[in-house]
């Protein structure tokens, strides 16, 4: 009888312990992700003059191979039409890469399973004023680090708030604020771009001293 | 005279098994916990938690007072939609799902009040660790701490005797883990409902 009992226990106990909780979520909103970080040191109210170029580059591997890749130019406008909403409504202003802006602000995309801070800025030659191929500038990231992203099975959207000025005294592209936005590239491209509409707005939310 | 004498000695004997049978208990039982967060676990999940079992060893030699063992297991679970989290100067929007998985391992004293009665009302107090893992699931990010916490367990409760040897347990114990370098204080309350059966 004593015996029955302890297998009764031992089957009870078994049972109870295969209830651990599993939890998946439903919406691709639920895995939507907002990350900023920035340079606590910067005085970003001393700046005001931004440039962004017209195109998101599409980033598969550190070093670019063959062409540049660009973003689907629909999701790309709406990135880049959502970054600007969001920096003249803190009060920024918009001037051409030529009118020597204060910052730059470089939206890359990737849709492989890495971030890469520490893509090539080669992929941005054409673009970026005063780089000369094989230069070999190197990301600066001055009093904090970017935090550690790997193993994404999903899209991902970096942007990086990059100080030219202070590019040519250490020989790195200072980068003052960066966004991370990563999600489920699942859905309509209408349904995306709500998505990456509403979440450029969380970055912009979650980072309030950008506004002027 | 030595018939005499072994009667003395059956006798005796006889009472000291007596003796040991009726006030030397030891009982195994296993517990169904509901546990309610409070302090700084109530802060990082809010609910209650349905899912948690415990085991409990007591041993009994005296009528009054006793000594337990006890295991367990505790999930804690929440869900919170779209909250931004923050660590220095990175913040992190997203659901989160949150969890306390909380392991308690004690060792503790008992008080039964009355011993003889069907339903014995005792209180005891618990020494121990718990394991604590605290887990915030983030998109794609899982921020994890965990550790042993020294422990203390108050706890109030009755068994009722159902038979010879077997007890319905209920009781409520409340588990405080005291702060460690890379975890809070934890705190919560669980109310108990169990079986414990004598064991030779």
């Amino acid at each position: 009888m004593k015996k029955i009992n302890f297998m009764l226990l031992l089957f009870v106990g078994i049972a109870l312990t295969g209830c651990y909780p599993q939890y998946d979520p439903v919406y691709s909103e639920d895995l939507d992700l907002v990350l900023t970080n920035y340079n606590d040191k910067f005085n970003f109210s001393s700046i005001k003059k931004y440039a962004m170029p017209d195109s998101v580059v599409r980033i598969e591997g550190e070093e670019p191979s063959g062409n540049i890749q660009y973003a689907n130019q629909a999701i790309a406008t709406t990135i880049i039409n959502s970054i600007d909403r969001n920096m003249q409504a803190n009060g920024w202003q918009k001037v051409s890469k030529l009118a020597n802006p204060d910052v730059i602000i470089l939206p890359t995309t990737t849709q492989t399973t890495n971030v890469y801070y520490n893509y090539s800025m080669a992929y941005w030659g054409s673009y970026y004023p005063g780089y000369y191929p094989g230069y070999g500038y190197g990301w600066g990231y001055p009093m904090y680090y970017p935090p550690t992203v790997s193993s994404y099975k999903t899209g991902s959207l970096l942007m990086q708030m990059t100080y030219p000025s202070d590019t040519a005294s250490t020989g790195r592209v200072s980068v003052l604020w960066t966004g991370v936005i990563n999600g489920l590239l699942e859905g309509s491209t209408s349904q995306i771009q709500v998505r990456v509409s509403n979440t450029i707005d969380q970055a912009f939310k979650q980072s309030p001293y950008l506004k002027k | 005279m030595f018939m005499k004498t072994l009667r003395y000695i059956v006798l005796f004997a006889a009472f000291g098994v007596a003796v040991k049978t009726q006030a030397q208990v030891s009982t195994f039982g296993l517990n169904y916990n509901i546990s309610i967060p409070t302090g700084n676990s109530a802060d990082f999940i809010g609910e209650a938690s349905f899912r948690g079992a415990s085991f409990e060893y007591t041993f009994v030699p005296d009528d009054n007072f006793g000594v337990h063992f006890e295991g367990g297991w505790n999930n804690f679970y929440e869900k919170v939609d779209k909250a931004t989290y923050e660590r220095g100067t990175l913040s992190l929007t997203g659901t989160q799902y949150r969890y306390i998985e909380s392991v308690p391992l004690f060792v503790g004293l008992n008080y039964f009040a009355l011993p003889d009665a069907v339903i014995k009302p005792y209180a005891a107090l618990g020494l121990g660790l718990i394991y604590t893992e605290q887990r915030n699931d983030v998109g794609m990010y899982s921020l994890i701490s965990n550790g042993w916490q020294f422990g203390l367990k108050p706890e109030l409760g009755a068994a009722v005797s159902l038979s010879e040897s077997t007890f319905l347990k209920l009781s409520a114990k409340y588990y405080y883990g005291f702060k460690t370098d890379n975890l809070d204080a934890q705190s919560f309350i669980a109310f108990n409902m169990g079986l414990a059966f004598k064991v030779e």
